[in-house]
């Protein structure tokens, strides 16, 4: 997999992974109903004051943290600067600390599952590994 | 900076996730048309307050749902506060993983066939983890029912029909939770019983001004 493709394929995850947080987003903050293939997961979520972390719904900082990752992956394509790697690397990390922290928030204290969180938390974990393959390779002309 | 193909076409994504989601936002927040009464509420539908007031509420509920019964002490506070301003219809929406809540709407019917509906309606939100055959026999009692016309109304086919007619107009609007409540027609969104309050209260403070 070329250093071009692994971006593409961050970018588009990127950009799925902000239209899943915008709409569940909108749900914390409309408190509507969520369309949830995991029960009543979703909703015990959304109730989790665990799901509010000073003050901030969960799903608005996985919003800002695929911005930020879906912008990096389109400067990388005007740029080959080594710093945007680092940029998305840090990005990716702190995603995945985050989403694995919520998660088990999720299995040990709240006791239910949010399918988005789940597929966001498998999305992170995937961009965080593209990232780190694409600094192990390297930049083509 | 260089615009190669690729910039463009991740461009073009960004603008059009952005314009989606622009455009999704705008049609979800056109307000709703409001339901007519003759949509939301039936000519059996129990109602107390002034039938005739301009603010109404309507409540498909289910007597063995925490969540009603946590909303239930706010509906009957602010029916006793607004009795000339305030009609409160309740509508029978007994969910499936509740296993008294059927016959709980059943025997709720039967005590109105007796005049006495929301006594009934009071006796099992305030019981409503002690609910059984039981306990609707001394519930008849406490509130001086005709214990054989009671069981039989508990039987009549005419209260089942009502009953199945309540779900099928709540399952007809979407409704999958309760209590779901429409204030003058329109769907409330509400977390707390606190938050019905202020909806009520602004309602009925609105439609007075308005008759000023």
């Amino acid at each position: 997999m070329t250093n071009k493709n692994i971006n593409r394929a961050i970018f588009i995850m990127s950009i799925a992974g902000f239209i899943m947080g915008i709409y569940v987003l909108q749900s914390f903050l409309r408190q509507s109903g969520i369309i949830c293939l995991t029960g009543s997961g979703c909703e015990m979520v959304r109730k989790s004051p665990y799901a509010w972390p000073f003050g901030i719904p969960v799903p608005a900082i996985g919003v800002v943290g695929y911005t930020i990752l879906a912008i990096l992956s389109f400067l990388r394509t005007t740029s080959n600067k080594r710093s945007l790697l680092y940029g998305m690397l840090g990005m990716g990390l702190f995603g995945v600390v985050f989403v694995t922290w919520f998660t088990y928030t999720e299995l040990a204290i709240i006791r239910g599952i949010c399918m988005w969180c789940a597929i966001s938390a498998v999305n992170m974990y995937v961009i965080c590994a593209l990232v780190i393959r694409s600094l192990s390779k390297k930049e083509e002309a | 900076m260089k615009f190669t193909s690729e910039t463009k076409l991740f461009l073009g994504i960004i603008i059009l996730t952005v314009g989606i989601i622009t455009g999704a936002g705008i049609l979800f927040s056109i307000p709703p048309k409001p339901l007519s009464k003759s949509e939301l509420i039936s000519p059996h539908t129990n109602i107390t307050g002034n039938p005739s007031a301009k603010t109404w509420l309507v409540e498909f509920s289910d007597f063995q749902c925490p969540a009603c019964k946590a909303f239930a002490g706010t509906v009957d506070m602010l029916s006793k506060k607004y009795p000339d301003d305030l009609s409160v219809a309740y509508r029978h929406f007994p969910l499936p993983q509740h296993q008294q809540a059927r016959e709980a709407a059943i025997v709720a019917e039967a005590a109105e066939q007796q005049g006495k509906f929301w006594d009934m309606a009071h006796l099992l939100f305030a019981n409503q983890e002690a609910l059984s055959d039981a306990s609707y026999a001394s519930f008849a009692a406490s509130l001086t029912l005709d214990p054989v016309l009671f069981e039989t109304d508990r039987k009549s086919a005419s209260i089942a029909a009502h009953i199945d007619e309540d779900i099928s107009s709540g399952t007809t609007l979407g409704i999958d939770a309760t209590p779901t409540f429409y204030l003058n027609g329109v769907k409330l969104t509400v977390g707390m019983p606190a938050d019905l309050e202020k909806a009520v209260t602004d309602a009925v403070a609105g439609a007075k001004a308005s008759q000023k």
